[in-house]
């Protein structure tokens, strides 16, 4: 039977951006609802089995509750309430073999899940605050979408395109974490509330992809080098102003003293010491001498479904290959 | 002095005090519009930030007043348009304003107005009709005043905007367009001095808002026949005992009306009163005209359960029988 | 965003003070010390230190019942000593030893407390009338658990303030339980920020047991209110490893606590979280952080004898007459 993991976070769409954004709470009600309807979006498609993470905040429960479905929940052994359980989940529901991974959460979540989903593709619905990763669409029609990858032969090359990401390498060369859209190297020590949304408190950041389309920092690269191309841009008092959408509702003007485009596998030592390196907009890892890192580009981050082709595509009846090459990360 | 309806006393005072004092504010629903006229055109002279009408959300709306005055910057004028609607503020009101003062050490006073509409007359009902009295004079740390003429609204409010409590300031419908002499500019009447309001030395009536009005007609009627002296409080709390039994040492008598319940009202307690430091004085049995133990009906049949001057004039016919 | 390293050590050393208050107050109740009862924070310290401590003096402010606002009180910088003294219903205690257990620092912008839950939000809307109103810049800040906004005093005050954009800053400090009744089984939404919403108020959750992130996210809500934007809600998770209330069973419904239940919330111990970040951080030396610890015990030390040396509050009935009302 064809299974589909769903990962919902039950954090995502709540942090302190809210406040400085205007955004609002993405309740445990309204994911169950998106939830509601992407399974009406699978099982349109034919039977198929659906596998939920677990979660001490009784998100799950609801689901199951208003999306009147039966789910199984991934056994993880204990719960901690942190990033450590939508890894495990992940790591669980790609053990089980599933088709498609779907999550709800923004940049943050996705990028844990891409840590461990292997060539697993994903649909990410974006249900979190700054979402240049996932994408903004109704449940139903994503629910039909992962439910034709899932039936199609060759499905990865016809409806999945694998996404960029920046790995954090430490001096022996072993990947400690990965970002799918960013990483802003900011002036605070602690993880405080996670996100940034205070640009004056950026050194420097690092991008997968330069737009003009997306919020956030990929829009600063997006107006100093080529479209699309990986770049890292320092950030100084000294430096060009230039008019960027750095969170929802915020635009402000930040100074940009360098940028460059990043070559793919080139280390890029990352400074200062004492630093916090934010990774797709939480604040991660602290800098200290004790533990020099880098960064590196790479184009072989995790497969995601393109809905558009998904949805448009006809579904054979070949049994389906998936990409051959591993493209697991970190941790 | 100068002619004027007990509402517009009512406005005189709050305005004059507004003018003095810019920590006064009022608060309340559709006070701008003035439902009830005595905050008529005050916004156009205050502005919205001083004549600030809520919406129907009576916990936040006295919040705002009891809040205001705890920081001990602002002297507020909660308004609740009937006073019955003031216990929509429920616990706030009836348990936490009195206590505030004391509790806290004496430190930090609460000077605020509840102001609201009541009485029978209209034939409105228990809801609207009844008069919040008892319950209020049963929490230590309220006071309470009800005028009964322009001249006592107009010098009551004023007091009671300047008093450094809560001051629970009631008014009756069935009084607002009646006409009287009021003192021109600032005008008090000291909280707890009871007025002898009509002199007479048979019989003592404690009486007050619309009751002193049946009192009086039943004293002017019985005229040459039986000299009446009325009483009236308008403060009850603090009460002036002291004038009531100057007046029993003249009339030996009393008949006390009020609109409001007897089992556990304020009659009752200016009974106990009485009993207790004026005993000697009385020639007969005290008698209370109030309104029968039942919630108030509206329509016709309400004079059958409200005091009405007919019901006073047997009570004191009876006391002196 | 950020926090500076001076505030920082605040934070910190507050969490430590609120720390060995609570763990004080508790075991003097234990022993009869105490009037009254006390319900310990026993967890649930962080959020309110973050608050107290985030505010200026001239601010407003209502504080939690839990630990009965010990860390909300001691971060906005009232001397706990006072309270102690009220605790044991001593003369010099901070409501002349009337209450044994509410607050009044009128010089600190707290001006006394209620005995029911939710039954300051009316008042705040007061508090944030007047901050409004003064011209000082100041602001208001509500705190109370997820149980109190069951009650309808929540919304009207949320509603009012959104509507006059006042600065106040409700802090929910969600422990997830009401006494003994699970958020789950009284509220259709864990998420109490989500009611803020529908009212036109911004609303974050952010972690309740790391007091940096609390500070965060409530130096960003103070901004908000100084500037003019209005109320925010901010909801922090936290957790609460004791009873309700000491001396009284740890029920779950009408069932026991379970003791693994109790001992897994030890895992997200806020002052065990906060040490191991000014340790990383640099921020202080563990000979630093042992002195905090040292001087908070001697500040316990220093309130208790003050209580107990204080005269027991023995007023004439005379002397109580005249304090019911005002001059």
């Amino acid at each position: 039977m064809i299974k589909f993991g769903i990962i919902a976070n039950p954090y995502s769409g709540k942090d302190i951006r809210r406040i400085v954004s205007g955004a609002r709470v993405i309740s445990h009600q309204e994911k169950a609802n998106i939830i509601k309807r992407l399974v009406a979006g699978l099982k349109a498609v034919g039977d198929c089995e659906i596998l939920l993470m677990p979660d001490g905040s009784g998100l799950a429960r609801k689901i199951t509750e208003i999306g009147e479905f039966d789910a199984r929940l991934v056994d993880l052994s204990e719960l901690t309430g942190t990033w450590r359980d939508t890894y495990r989940a992940t790591s669980a529901m790609v053990d089980e073999g599933v088709d498609v991974i779907v999550t709800l959460g923004g940049d943050g979540t996705n990028r844990i899940v891409a840590k461990a989903c292997k060539d697993v593709p994903l649909l990410p619905i974006s249900t979190g605050t700054n979402n240049a990763f996932p994408q903004l669409i109704e449940g139903t029609l994503a629910g039909l979408a992962a439910a034709k990858v899932a039936r199609m032969g060759d499905f990865v090359k016809r409806s999945c395109t694998q996404k960029p990401v920046l790995e954090i390498v430490d001096v022996r060369g072993a990947v400690v974490d990965v970002a799918l859209v960013d990483i802003a190297i900011v002036q605070s020590s602690i993880r405080g509330a996670l996100a940034v949304w205070d640009v004056a408190e950026i050194y420097a950041a690092l991008v997968t992809s330069a737009r003009a389309d997306v919020i956030g920092l990929s829009a600063i690269a997006g107006s100093v080098v080529d479209l699309g191309a990986p770049a890292i841009v320092h950030l100084d008092q000294s430096g060009t102003p230039v008019q960027a959408a750095i969170a929802p509702g915020i635009v402000d003007t930040v100074r940009v003293k360098s940028a460059q485009v990043l070559q793919e596998g080139i280390l890029v030592p990352l400074g200062p010491n004492g630093a916090m390196l934010a990774l797709d907009g939480e604040r991660e890892i602290r800098l200290t001498p004790e533990r020099p890192l880098f960064a590196r580009f790479s184009t072989e981050g995790p497969w995601v479904v393109d809905i558009q082709a998904a949805l448009s595509a006809r579904p054979n009846t070949q049994t389906p290959s998936r990409p051959t090459k591993d493209v697991a990360h970190g941790t | 002095m100068v002619q004027m309806t007990y509402v517009e006393a009512i406005k005189s005072a709050i305005q004059e005090e507004m003018r003095a004092d810019d920590s006064v504010f009022m608060v309340g629903q559709d006070i701008r519009g003035a439902i009830y006229p005595h905050s008529k055109g005050l916004v156009e002279e205050f502005g919205e930030d001083r004549i600030v009408d809520t919406p129907m959300s009576e916990f936040g709306m006295f919040g705002t007043a009891f809040g205001a005055a705890m920081t001990g910057e602002y002297r507020p004028i909660v308004d609740f348009m009937f006073a019955a609607c003031s216990f929509c503020a429920g616990e706030t009101l009836m348990v936490q304003l009195g206590q505030q003062y004391f509790l806290h050490g004496s430190q930090t006073p609460v000077p605020m107005v509840i102001l609201g509409a009541c009485g029978t007359g209209k034939r409105l009902a228990n809801d609207h009709s009844y008069i919040p009295r008892a319950e209020i004079l049963h929490r230590p740390g309220l006071k309470y005043v009800f005028p009964s003429t322009p001249a006592d609204a107009k010098g009551l409010m004023a007091s009671a905007i300047r008093d450094n409590n809560p001051v629970f300031f009631l008014y009756h419908y069935d009084l607002l367009m009646d006409k009287g002499e009021v003192p021109e500019g600032q005008y008090y009447i000291p909280l707890g001095e009871t007025e002898v309001k009509r002199e007479g030395t048979d019989i003592t009536v404690l009486a007050n808002g619309l009751m002193y009005k049946h009192a009086m007609e039943v004293a002017e009627k019985l005229e040459g026949e039986i000299n009446v002296e009325v009483l009236d409080p308008r403060s009850f709390e603090p009460f002036d005992l002291d004038t009531l039994l100057a007046s029993l040492e003249k009339t030996n008598h009393l008949v006390i009306v009020d609109e409001d319940h007897a089992r556990c009202g304020f009659a009752a307690e200016v009974m106990a009163q009485v009993f207790e430091k004026g005993f000697d004085l009385l020639d007969a049995p005290i008698e209370r005209v109030c309104i029968e133990n039942m919630p108030i009906p509206g329509g016709y049949m309400e004079p059958t359960v409200v005091p009405t001057p007919e019901k006073v004039e047997a009570a004191i016919r009876r006391v002196l029988a | 965003m950020g926090l500076s390293k001076k505030l920082m050590t605040q934070l910190f050393t507050n969490l430590v003070r609120a720390y060995h208050f609570d763990e004080l107050f508790a075991r003097r109740l234990t022993r009869g010390e105490l009037i009254g009862f006390y319900h310990p924070a026993a967890g649930h310290y962080a959020p309110g230190v973050a608050a107290g401590t985030v505010l200026e003096k001239e601010d407003y402010m209502w504080p939690h019942h839990r630990a009965h606002g010990v860390p909300h009180m001691l971060s906005k910088g009232c001397d706990i000593k006072y309270f102690l003294a009220e605790h044991t219903g001593k003369e010099t205690g901070c409501c002349s030893g009337r209450t044994s257990w509410h607050w009044s620092y009128p010089e600190f912008g707290i001006f006394g407390m209620t005995g029911f839950i939710g039954g300051g939000f009316s008042q705040m809307v007061g508090y944030g009338w007047a901050a409004q109103k003064n011209g000082r810049k100041q602001v208001a800040m509500s705190c109370t658990g997820d149980g109190s906004f069951n009650n309808g005093r929540a919304h009207e005050s949320m509603l009012m303030a959104s509507n006059w954009k006042l600065p106040i800053i409700f802090l929910c400090e969600n422990n997830g339980w009401a006494i003994h009744s699970r958020i789950e089984d009284m509220h259709p939404t864990e998420d109490i920020a989500s009611l803020a919403p529908g009212l036109n108020i911004p609303a974050a959750i952010v972690d309740g047991q790391d007091v940096f992130a609390c500070a965060e996210a409530l130096q960003e809500a103070v901004k908000r209110a100084r500037k003019g934007d209005g109320p925010t809600l901010i909801e922090a998770k936290t957790v609460r490893w004791r009873e309700h209330d000491i001396g009284t069973p740890d029920l779950d419904g009408y069932r026991q606590r379970t003791k693994e239940e109790l001992e897994a919330l030890h895992d997200r111990d806020p002052l065990k979280i906060a040490t191991q970040q000014v340790l990383e951080t640099k921020l202080l030396t563990q000979a630093q952080i042992d002195k905090i610890h040292e001087d908070a015990l001697a500040e316990c030390d220093a309130c208790e004898k003050f209580a107990d040396e204080s005269a027991i509050a023995e007023p004439t009935v005379e002397e109580l007459r005249a304090s019911v009302y005002a001059d």
